[in-house]
């Protein structure tokens, strides 16, 4: 009986039926060329699949990794983890602590502000004058405390690198008219708004705001715009010192 | 995409990327198709009944055939060096005899649906049944795709070149 290379080639995968099988391997028993043909064809798969392995000896590409661990949601985690670690390297006054961890608690995404890249400036709840000192305070200070604008107050919570490549900083801004999470980037010599998220009082400690939804959520939104870790105080130094140019 | 799979999806990277330089054939074009499969993958929701791997492999395997092999993108990589990524030598040996330049030029040879029925088989070790689903065929034409490209690729790689065979011996069809 003739033993075909379909025959040989699924043998060789333990795929036949237990009875071709047995058929195969009598057939081979009887017929030295038939062994010969089957390591062949084995030889095949050994080749094709070592140049395989040959050819991608090398490291998956970093953008790819970074792409997985952007999607991830241990990210967020990790990504809060870091934030928290930033925000407790840098000096903060003691008195603003429950203050600053409450405004960071508030940074959630009730409604995420997905209001594109409007400019700051003239989009912005406030005025052009309130924003030039906003943006004043967002080319020359470091994260982690608070600065006055104005009649308003800002405190730079974190600095990061946009994965289209931009500088940009999470804010937030809080005043008589305005208690704002913001995330700005800057683009083209000046500050772009690209997220918002408004923070309302709580009825806890004085001073405290949070929106209803969680504070991962914001880190979620954070995390689809961040290339790699959030900007050290010595990055945000020499940021400072480029005006937040690339 | 859950935070578990994205996990297991960074974990499966690597063998996600061989099955892609398995299709297209040059790791400019492998890298390429990895990260349009990772983006497709991340957007794309996991269906409940299907496991990640397969999954990935579908999406690779039909990005590959709606873009790559289309637009011909593989063939123009194979003969235009500089697509192709200077740390992989195309000179270096799989075998005493067999380089894998030559490795690669033969998997060229192959049918698309040989190819990818030998790739998910041999180089990700598949059973058929698996291999057909991923690519929704009976697994009786996964059998019979499989045993035409290995019979293909052993006449290129050692009864043309007059390569010895695994005995040492001239081997014979």
């Amino acid at each position: 009986m003739k033993i075909t290379d379909e025959q040989l080639s699924a043998f060789l995968d333990n795929e036949l039926d237990d009875e071709q099988m047995a058929l195969v391997r009598d057939a081979i028993a009887a017929d030295e060329t038939l062994c010969d043909r089957m390591a062949t064809l084995s030889m095949v798969d050994h080749v094709v699949k070592r140049a395989a392995e040959q050819a991608t000896t090398g490291p998956v590409p970093e953008h790819i990794v970074a792409r997985c661990d952007s999607a991830s949601e241990s990210n967020v985690v990790s990504f809060a983890d870091r934030k928290a670690e930033q925000t407790a390297q840098q000096p903060t006054p003691n008195s603003d602590t429950r203050w600053l961890r409450g405004m960071a608690m508030a940074a959630s995404v009730a409604l995420v502000g997905l209001l594109g890249w409007q400019q700051l400036m003239g989009d912005q709840p406030g005025d052009a004058g309130q924003w030039q000192q906003i943006a004043a305070v967002l080319d020359s200070q470091t994260s982690g405390s608070r600065y006055s604008a104005g009649d308003v107050t800002v405190m730079p919570q974190l600095s990061f690198v946009h994965q289209d490549g931009a500088l940009c900083r999470q804010f937030t801004v809080s005043g008589q008219s305005r208690n704002d999470a913001v995330i700005a980037c800057k683009q083209d010599g000046s500050w772009q708004q690209r997220t918002l998220v408004p923070m309302t009082p709580t009825n806890g400690q004085a001073g405290e705001y949070q929106t209803a939804t969680s504070a991962h959520e914001l880190d979620k939104v954070l995390d689809t715009m961040i290339k790699g870790a959030p900007l050290n105080r010595e990055q945000e130094q020499q940021a400072i010192q480029s005006n937040w140019q690339q | 995409m859950t935070k578990t799979q994205s996990e297991q999806l960074k974990a499966m990277l690597p063998v996600l990327r061989r099955f892609a330089y398995s299709l297209t054939g040059s790791m400019a074009d492998a890298d390429d198709l990895l990260q349009n499969t990772v983006e497709k993958l991340l957007t794309k929701p996991v269906p409940d009944d299907v496991e990640l791997l397969a999954w990935s492999y579908r999406i690779c395997r039909n990005l590959w055939i709606d873009e790559y092999r289309a637009n011909k993108v593989r063939q123009a990589a194979v003969h235009n060096p500089e697509l192709q990524q200077a740390e992989v030598d195309a000179t270096a040996q799989i075998t005493s005899d067999i380089t894998l330049k030559q490795v690669e030029s033969a998997m060229a040879t192959l049918p698309d649906d040989q190819r990818e029925v030998l790739s998910l088989v041999a180089v990700q070790g598949l059973s058929y049944q698996d291999t057909a689903n991923v690519l929704s065929v009976p697994s009786g034409t996964v059998m019979s795709r499989l045993a035409r490209a290995r019979s293909k690729l052993a006449q290129i790689l050692f009864l043309e070149k007059g390569t010895k065979g695994p005995n040492g011996n001239e081997v014979t069809a």
